[in-house]
């Protein structure tokens, strides 16, 4: 049950090397990785872990300290830029000067690698450009300058220009930084389902923990001390791993809901008894007022919801029916 | 789906420059009727030999002159802005301009002489006056580039740029007091930017070397549309960057030498008519951009060349004192406009 990477790399060295003013700088030693294709992979790290830095080494734009990245079983630096520009598609970070491109001519520039001299589109390479255009769902705003796209819509565009490069890999350094919530998740499934069906490498950095968790087929994890995790997202999810290499002292992850949440200062106990979305929101507003659950149901505190009844609390015995949280926030501190 | 607008512009500019040209023949110091004119350029008798030599020796070449260096100068402006993403980049704010004139200073104090002022034509002098131009815009090239890979911030760019030309111009001041009146003189001349300096023997060399960098600008047109996104992802797309990064420079190099060396530092062509040509066409790609940018080039340099030489017989208005009105409302116009203007973004 072996499948074929299609980057691999084994005993990595990665960071800057010595320089007229500075030392070598080792970021990481030994790192080891895969990537497969027909799978959207996020590389998740505080600021500062070395992200970036991975994945420029990852594209060839940086050469490794030791150790080789391989590209179909060849040293990635083996590679011309023109033949790495058919199988390798970057979306980056980098300011751009595009806005005065509309959007069909910023995806035509993905065929850069494939058309003659003077840059003509042959009716082939408009097509892929179109199909591009409408794999990201931007189709309909193709003759629109880039200048009058959302963030949003930018950031589709430039995936659709890696599209059309047809590469069979593409490496998004933060491409849902700066958007709004909506955005986000419309992307994230855009290069999910794209990984699926045109079984294409996606390899993404990025700070939105919760959505990888529920999108990408693998996580690499990143940190300082720690070096680089790679593994299914569910496997490193159910070890401790992600707690370990992107929390902290306050902020830990919750592996019942897949979110990280700040370590509340918890000093009294109270028996909750509530269903469904009612519970969960309960819960949470408990753990903010600093109290914590528990199972023993003759607690001196106690709080039981249904839809139909509403909040009965009791403490010390004394049954009291409240009606909303605002109420509740009042008994407790009563 | 925009090409119908460009291709009406060309059409509309193609006949303002013909226009343009022609009244460039038919206007100056002496009044020469239409009628004489048409038949002078047509080969025939002139009624007077002294209106032959006005139009065929003086006027022609002067027009020839404005045609290929308005369009060579707002192309090495247009290079420049792509090439330092910086829309508010040309020859004369980065200093080149500056260098250019460096070198024909120094040249000027070792052979003493500007080109158009010599006597009879000599090649080899004027292969060394561009010569100069280019070695001294190149030198500034390289301080630019050398300071661009420091200074990532547009603007500050431009200041050091200013910086750069403000000491060129004292190592100028200091050859220009060392030099004899009449010198500087010449020197003064040349600086207030003249399309008379091109003599009729000289404007074969001329056209050449424009138009060796218009080709040149012409062959980098895809890989500048890739430089708008930025070195890496053009790198990313297979542009060798280093290597289009060089010949961009060394064209917008050749232009401003050249057009520097004969005409003087004509500011504001370079820096605005880019702008004129994408507000026109609100395009950045250099497709379309570039032979719009060299027509309207052209068409503003014919207008200013025509307007320096209205005064008739009361001599003529020098060029850079022209330049600017059309040149300065526009880049102000693009400053204050900048969030609205769409190739910014």
């Amino acid at each position: 049950m072996n499948k074929e990477p299609i980057i691999s790399a084994q005993n990595l060295s990665i960071g800057y090397p010595k320089s007229r003013n500075r030392n070598t700088s080792v970021l990481y030693e030994d790192m080891s990785f895969n990537l497969y294709a027909g799978e959207l992979t996020c590389l998740l790290g505080s600021n500062g872990a070395g992200k970036s830095t991975l994945l420029r080494t990852l594209t060839g734009l940086q050469p490794s300290l030791r150790g080789e990245v391989n590209l179909r079983e060849k040293n990635i630096s083996k590679y011309s830029e023109q033949q790495l520009s058919t199988l390798l598609g970057l979306v980056l970070t980098d300011k751009t000067i595009v806005g005065g491109l509309t959007v069909s001519e910023l995806v035509a520039l993905g065929r850069y690698p494939y058309t003659g001299f003077f840059g003509r589109l042959t009716k082939e390479d408009h097509q892929i450009v179109e199909k591009a255009m409408n794999d990201v769902c931007i189709l309909h705003k193709k003759d629109s300058y880039v200048a009058e796209l959302s963030d949003g819509e930018r950031q589709k565009v430039m995936i659709a220009k890696a599209l059309a490069q047809e590469c069979p890999i593409i490496i998004l350094d933060e491409p849902t930084a700066f958007l709004d919530i909506v955005n986000r998740i419309e992307i994230m499934n855009l290069l999910h389902l794209i990984a699926i069906k045109q079984n294409k490498t996606i390899l993404l950095s990025t700070h939105d923990i919760e959505l990888a968790l529920t999108l990408a087929d693998r996580l690499w994890l990143l940190a300082r001390d720690k070096g680089l995790k790679c593994g299914v997202t569910e496997d490193i999810v159910l070890s401790d791993a992600i707690n370990d290499y992107i929390g902290n002292s306050t902020i830990v992850f919750d592996r019942q809901t897949g979110r990280f949440v700040s370590e509340h200062n918890i000093t009294k106990e109270i028996y909750l008894e509530a269903d469904g979305e009612l519970f969960f929101w309960t819960k949470n507003f408990l753990s903010r007022k600093g109290y914590s659950l528990t199972d023993n149901a003759t607690n001196e505190l106690s709080l039981k919801l249904s839809s139909s009844t509403g909040m009965s609390v009791i403490r010390n015995n004394r049954t009291e029916i409240l009606s909303s949280f605002e109420e509740l926030d009042l008994w407790l501190k009563g | 789906m925009k090409n119908n607008h460009l291709v009406r512009y060309i059409l509309l500019l193609i006949v303002a420059i013909v226009i343009l040209f022609f009244a460039n023949l038919f206007v100056g110091s002496v009044k020469i009727p239409f009628q004489a004119m048409v038949d002078i350029l047509a080969g025939g008798e002139a009624v007077k030999k002294s209106w032959e030599h006005i139009i065929i020796e003086v006027r022609l070449p002067q027009a020839i002159t404005a045609l290929f260096t308005g369009g060579g100068i707002a192309v090495a402006g247009l290079l420049l802005q792509t090439a330092f993403r910086n829309p508010l980049a040309d020859a004369g704010i980065l200093g080149i301009s500056a260098g250019a004139g460096l070198g024909v200073a120094i040249v000027i104090l070792l052979f003493g002489g500007i080109i158009g002022n010599n006597v009879g034509f000599d090649l080899s002098i004027s292969m060394t006056v561009v010569a100069g131009a280019f070695v001294g815009a190149a030198l500034i090239l390289l301080i630019i580039i050398g300071f661009a890979s420091i200074v990532k911030n547009n603007i500050m760019l431009l200041i050091i740029g200013i910086m750069v030309g403000y000491l060129t111009s004292s190592v100028i001041s200091l050859l220009k007091y060392w030099s004899t009146s009449e010198q500087v003189f010449s020197y003064m001349i040349w600086g207030m930017g003249d399309f008379s300096g091109v003599s009729m023997e000289q404007l074969p060399f001329y056209c050449i070397t424009v138009s060796i960098g218009l080709i040149l600008a012409v062959v980098l047109v895809k890989p500048l549309n890739a430089l708008l996104l930025g070195d890496r992802y053009a790198a990313n797309l297979g542009v060798n960057i280093k290597r289009v990064r060089f010949l961009l420079l060394l064209c917008a190099g050749i232009l401003t030498a050249v057009t520097t060396a004969y005409c003087g530092p004509i500011s504001f062509i370079g820096l605005a008519v880019p702008h004129i040509a994408r507000l026109m066409l609100g395009t950045s790609n250099h497709k379309s951009l570039l032979p719009m940018t060299i027509l309207i080039g052209t068409f503003m340099a014919l207008l200013c060349n025509l307007i320096s030489v209205i005064p008739g017989s009361a001599g003529l208005i020098p060029l850079n004192a022209i330049t600017p009105i059309f040149g300065a409302p526009v880049i102000i116009y693009v400053i204050v406009n900048q969030k609205k203007i769409q190739y910014f973004n």
